[in-house]
């Protein structure tokens, strides 16, 4: 029932959006090629975060089911596109660096979404908007990049990921924690 | 809809645009994205200038932060219009006034870009001859110009223009991926197929890209295809297809034939240009060392 509530027209589109844009990467080859799955990525992880959108927030929150399960249920939606742009990347020599990066990027998105959601019925979009302004930023300026590797496949980089991806698990446990009744 | 618009003499919609346009620049000027975008193109521009081999990429910097970042902005700014929308309806401002007064808030980065583009030129150095790939000054002005200043004017009309059409959740994501790629398939094909002329009409019709690509280790600057000043046009004329883009949504029967008649002419100066930006440009690539250029 949860997941026949979902938004699944927005987060669709850009998946297969990301797909696509994965697929061309994966026919440039080469540098520029991971570059363009780095972008594929990004409209991945944007799809992840736009799943936990609620367009009737208001009938969501007052049902007798806990945040764990609401949560989960999305999270479930939230793997499609992550599923298929780890498909993609199979044979790939850089497979390992990129579905790390993928795995990681998704992961945080979906985190701040859900705890977004605590404020917001429709947390997507300001989390699409961050995501962007981070991503870009990491992938796109070498001054930047250089300091937080996450994107360049160093063992840095999966460090750094290591390090996301735990502060994304502890997250995501207080995101799960009941809600307060909403007062007013 | 409204009837007053209809109503209201010209003079009253310049005013009516004016006193917008000054709301949306001070919406703009407390904008979070845009306030970052700027902050970082105070702070990073004058760190980023120096003596260098990678003279040309000091450019991205300013073009980046206060191009991309604003094009954000812009975008969410217009966004936001949709949810007032129903506030907004009757109000004696019509849409395409609301739509003109966005295209002049974006003059805020446009005015910021000038002194991070004077300040970025002033403060970068190449660091031989060979690093500034035989440009003179003049054409070395058109690239900074253009990545910079052409930047801050076109990324958040941009913006404005997508967030008038693209409507749907996330859509901020799939504008930013789209100008990226259009950008990085540029600098690919520049690389990739460096003598072709199909890939450098490609590269030209892109809304930025560099003309030189260095290997530092190796001493040596590849420069690409294309004429720097001709490049200039082209963007231009983005920035004209950008308003009148923005400007076609919701436009009424009569308005959108003027607008497209007006785009499909735009569009064709800004092939001209790209045309004599390919032909008047150098015929192939070509590889400055210290030792000399050869073809690439």
């Amino acid at each position: 029932m949860l997941l026949r509530g979902a938004p699944w027209r927005a987060p669709l589109g850009l998946a297969v959006g990301g797909w696509l844009l994965g697929g061309l990467g994966l026919a440039l080859g080469g540098g520029s090629g991971v570059r363009v799955l780095q972008l594929a990525w990004l409209l991945l992880a944007g799809a992840a975060a736009l799943t936990l959108d609620e367009p009737a927030a208001a009938a969501v929150d007052a049902c007798p089911v806990t945040r764990a399960r609401q949560l989960a249920s999305r999270a479930a939606l939230a793997a499609v596109p992550v599923l298929g742009g780890l498909l993609l990347l199979v044979g790939h020599p850089w497979a390992g660096p990129l579905a790390l990066q993928l795995v990681g990027t998704t992961a945080v998105a979906f985190t701040a979404a859900a705890l977004l959601r605590h404020r917001l019925d429709a947390p997507g979009e300001p989390v699409c908007a961050a995501l962007v302004l981070a991503m870009v930023v990491l992938v796109g300026y070498d001054p930047v990049a250089e300091r937080l590797p996450l994107y360049r496949g160093t063992l840095t980089g999966t460090t750094l990921w290591g390090v996301l991806l735990t502060l994304s698990t502890v997250a995501l446990l207080i995101a799960t924690r009941p809600r307060r009744w909403r007062t007013g | 809809m409204s009837a007053m618009p209809a109503l209201a003499t010209p003079a009253q919609g310049s005013h009516t645009v004016r006193s917008l346009a000054i709301v949306e620049t001070k919406r703009l000027a407390r904008h979070p994205v845009f306030l970052l975008g700027a902050l970082a193109t105070a702070v990073l521009v004058p760190m980023s200038g120096g003596v260098s081999d990678d003279y040309y990429n000091a450019t991205i910097t300013a073009g980046f932060f206060l191009g991309l970042f604003s094009m954000i902005a812009m975008f969410r700014l217009t966004r936001s219009m949709d949810r007032a929308q129903a506030a907004l309806d009757p109000t004696p401002a019509a849409q395409r006034e609301r739509t003109l007064a966005l295209c002049l808030a974006g003059l805020l980065p446009a005015l910021l870009s000038i002194p991070a583009f004077l300040a970025t030129y002033a403060l970068s150095e190449a660091s031989a001859p060979w690093a500034l790939g035989g440009f003179d000054t003049g054409e070395r002005l058109a690239i900074f110009f253009g990545n910079i200043v052409m930047a801050g004017i076109g990324g958040p009309l941009l913006g404005v223009a997508a967030g008038r059409w693209l409507r749907f959740p996330g859509a901020v994501v799939a504008l930013t991926v789209g100008v990226l790629f259009w950008v990085l398939l540029g600098e690919g094909l520049g690389t990739g197929q460096h003598d072709a002329t199909w890939s450098a009409v490609l590269r030209m019709m892109t809304p930025w890209t560099q003309f030189t690509s260095v290997e530092s280790d190796l001493n040596q600057l590849e420069v690409w295809r294309g004429s720097p000043y001709f490049y200039l046009g082209w963007l231009a004329c983005l920035c004209v297809l950008a308003v009148l883009g923005a400007l076609l949504k919701g436009a009424e029967a009569d308005a959108r034939r003027t607008l497209l008649r007006t785009g499909f002419a735009v569009g064709l100066v800004g092939l001209d240009f790209v045309t004599l930006s390919v032909v008047l440009g150098p015929d192939v690539a070509l590889l400055h060392t210290p030792t000399g250029v050869a073809p690439y």
